[in-house]
């Protein structure tokens, strides 16, 4: 068997495995099976990536029919990227949360599932990564959106039912517009794969409100502003792996779709105005988030607004991809740096979060002055996060807004630049104002029994990726180079 | 205090019926027919010698999309129980017991519904039926049968459920993954055991449905009932 080849099948169906695997091992050994499942995975994403930078995209063929009347998976550099920042993070948190979930805790009885959840979660994002068709993206839509409810609320307690419950009907409202989309494209086409779409659209008023529907749902299943209502309770009051995963991977998922509809599928004004309104969006995110991020007294309420500012950077591409081929490759490989830097760090500030909500045993930022002292590496690590937060060189989060300013600038439209600067400005004044407690020296009563070597160090570890991507920007634009966006626009031969 | 409750109602109104012109305008903007896929369907179908077309798509073009709707299933039903906090609380609540009427009723209609929904199994190839169908019908005599007590409701706290719940997605990951071997890709049946590799995939898939349904019945039963989170 040719493991190459058949990464794409295999990172949907070992990750599905592993949940269907984890429900009947039992509490004590679903850990285990998460583990290897992840280690599996992350291998398979990194050969993927491996094969994609030597042979350039290919497809895969489930069941053998090919398109139109089959399902092809699409394993292009874009998507490489986000499975193995998803592989990534995924081992990380599956570590992390063998910490946190303890699996001695009898009186927790949702925590026994939250295995099996998480990697039926893992199998829809990399299914999702993946597929090349638009009906299947709802079916993965679906499997992120129950997996990603029911993960909110397995902590349990009111203001996480209640929070789960408003994300649930967000993403039901989402899931059923999606549908409604997809209903009329094929109506009008008669296709569902999105490389025959790319060849065949041709201007039609049913087609264009079906795509419309589809963008603005999943407009809304990425929490854009003014979309963003469902998303801080819902990070904010799950349990810290949980809010990992969902701020870093799950709204990339949904944002992925809207790449690949609006950079690949559809030809360039093909919803006209679309991409100006999505970028005008993003930036009213990147300004409305970071002030809000700002007001916060709670710890992940804080971070959980400063994603949704940070989701706005990604929908600065659509605007300047009008701009010619250069300004877009410029664009598009600053928008997945920004992902994968802010993945990363994100991931390392709700789980840094986490721990720091365990040691001091409550969530308000104003009475975690101290911490440096008693527990450094963590401060380290959340510090670490700030810097790529801010966008301070080196880091991950540097070279996307770099990427995104020259892209700016390049393209004459000057004032995508001058948001980037503000939002820039304002996550330093949210970040400090959390450092700057933090890192007051000041004796403090942390639960040092609460400390563990997984819950102070993973964060860091995160961290230190997101920042040492700077050095990776090179790999980064080989791989945007090699995703079918810049390919089909004549950019990569 | 009530114009301040219509306004917020106002503006999901506005912008629900917004979309429902939006919608209508491009479905009154389609040609009067429209063929889709069918041809290419009827030929696949032809090709994969399954008959009947909807198990084709469901089982074979589209079979990628039935793993993750299976998932979906398992997912769910996961999800419920991930919400209930002692599942052995369950059968003190559902003490479900036959009167003469119910218990005659139950005794003659539960094993003619588990034939029947073999029976929608075996002719899913040909004619309409399947796993879906199969699990339904027979997901319906578990509940005929726990509330008529001839069945134990303590359902969901026990492994060997947990196992009639998981089969049918292991089983269907089992069979996607076999032509691996072979160097085909995921799903691709060959071609000379395609009707039996489906046929066994629909039979265990049917024994998951079924559990799942009793499953989200006896969860959400429970939930009305008793009411007693911590």
């Amino acid at each position: 068997m040719n493991v190459l080849a058949q990464s794409p099948g295999l990172l949907v169906a070992v990750p599905l495995a592993g949940a269907a695997i984890s429900f009947v091992a039992g509490r004590r050994r679903a850990p285990h099976v998460a583990i290897t499942t992840a280690l599996v995975v992350l291998t398979l994403a990194v050969a993927l990536a491996v094969h994609v930078l030597d042979g350039g995209p290919f497809r895969y063929q489930v069941g053998g029919w090919g398109a139109p009347l089959g399902i092809d998976l699409v394993a292009d550099g874009a998507a490489a990227l986000f499975l193995v920042l998803t592989a990534i993070v995924g081992l990380v948190v599956t570590l992390y949360a063998t910490a946190y979930f303890r699996t001695d805790d009898e009186t927790a009885y949702g925590h026994g599932l939250f295995w099996t959840l998480w990697l039926f979660m893992w199998t829809s994002l990399n299914a999702l990564f993946l597929t090349g068709d638009v009906f299947n993206v709802y079916v993965c839509l679906e499997l992120v959106g129950i997996s990603a409810v029911t993960l909110v609320t397995i902590g349990g307690g009111a203001e996480a039912l209640r929070a789960g419950a408003r994300y649930l009907f967000a993403s039901m409202l989402g899931a059923m517009t999606y549908l409604l989309g997809v209903a009329l494209l094929y109506a009008a086409t008669g296709q569902l794969d999105m490389d025959v779409l790319r060849t065949t659209l041709v201007a039609d008023t049913t087609a264009a409100t079906g795509l419309a529907l589809m963008i603005a749902a999943l407009v809304l299943k990425t929490a854009l502003v003014p979309a963003h209502f469902w998303l801080p309770a819902a990070h904010g009051s799950a349990p810290s792996p949980v809010s990992a995963v969902l701020s870093s991977l799950v709204v990339k998922g949904s944002y992925f779709v809207i790449l690949r509809l609006m950079l690949d599928v559809m030809p360039a004004g093909y919803l006209p105005g679309v991409d100006i309104v999505l970028g005008v969006l993003g930036s009213a995110a990147i300004v409305w988030g970071s002030v809000q991020a700002l007001l916060q007294t709670r710890i992940k309420q804080l971070v959980a607004y400063s994603t949704v500012a940070q989701i706005g950077y990604l929908f600065l591409v659509f605007p300047l991809a009008r701009h010619g081929a250069d300004v877009l490759t410029l664009a598009l490989t600053g928008v997945l740096v920004h992902a994968l830097s802010h993945g990363l760090a994100k991931g390392s500030l709700f789980l840094g979060a986490g721990s720091l909500m365990t040691r001091f045993g409550h969530d308000r930022i104003a009475d975690m002055a101290g911490a440096a002292r008693s527990a450094p590496a963590l401060t380290f690590g959340v510090a670490l996060a700030g810097v790529t937060m801010m966008g301070l060189p080196p880091s991950g989060g540097f070279g996307a807004k770099w990427l995104l300013v020259s892209a700016a600038l390049a393209s004459g439209e000057w004032w995508w630049a001058v948001v980037l600067v503000i939002g820039g400005l304002l996550a330093a004044a949210y970040m400090f104002r959390l450092l700057s407690v933090l890192l007051v020296d000041a004796p403090t009563e942390l639960h040092a029994s609460k400390g563990d070597i997984r819950t102070e160090w993973l964060p860091l570890a995160l961290a230190l990726g997101a920042v040492l991507l700077v050095l990776a920007i090179p790999l980064v634009s080989d791989l945007a180079a090699a995703s079918n966006v810049l390919i089909h626009a004549g950019v990569t031969p | 205090m009530g114009d301040r409750r219509r306004f917020p109602a106002l503006l999901p109104l506005l912008a629900s019926g917004g979309v429902l012109a939006f919608v209508g305008r491009a479905v009154l903007a389609l040609p009067p027919t429209a063929s889709g896929l069918a041809v290419e369907m009827r030929d696949g179908a032809k090709a994969s010698g399954i008959k009947n077309v909807v198990t084709a798509v469901l089982l074979d073009f589209r079979g990628y999309d039935t793993l993750l709707e299976i998932a979906v299933l398992m997912l769910a039903t996961v999800a419920v129980l991930s919400l209930r906090e002692d599942p052995a609380a369950l059968s003190r609540r559902i003490a479900g017991r036959a009167g003469p009427v119910l218990g005659a009723l139950t005794r003659t209609l539960a094993p003619l519904m588990i034939l029947v929904a073999g029976h929608l199994v075996w002719v899913g190839s040909s004619e309409p039926g399947g796993a879906f169908q199969g699990g339904a019908v027979l997901g319906a005599a578990g509940i005929l049968m726990v509330l008529s007590g001839y069945a134990q409701p303590a359902w969901a706290g026990r492994r060997m459920v947990r196992w009639v719940l998981t089969v049918g997605l292991l089983a269907f990951i089992g069979v996607a993954l076999y032509p691996m071997l072979g160097g085909g890709s995921l799903l691709q049946y060959p071609d000379e055991s395609r009707k039996n590799l489906i046929l066994f995939i629909e039979i265990l898939l049917t024994l998951s449905i079924g559990a799942s349904i009793l499953s989200l019945f006896l969860a959400s039963a429970s939930a009305t009932a008793g009411g007693e989170r911590p």
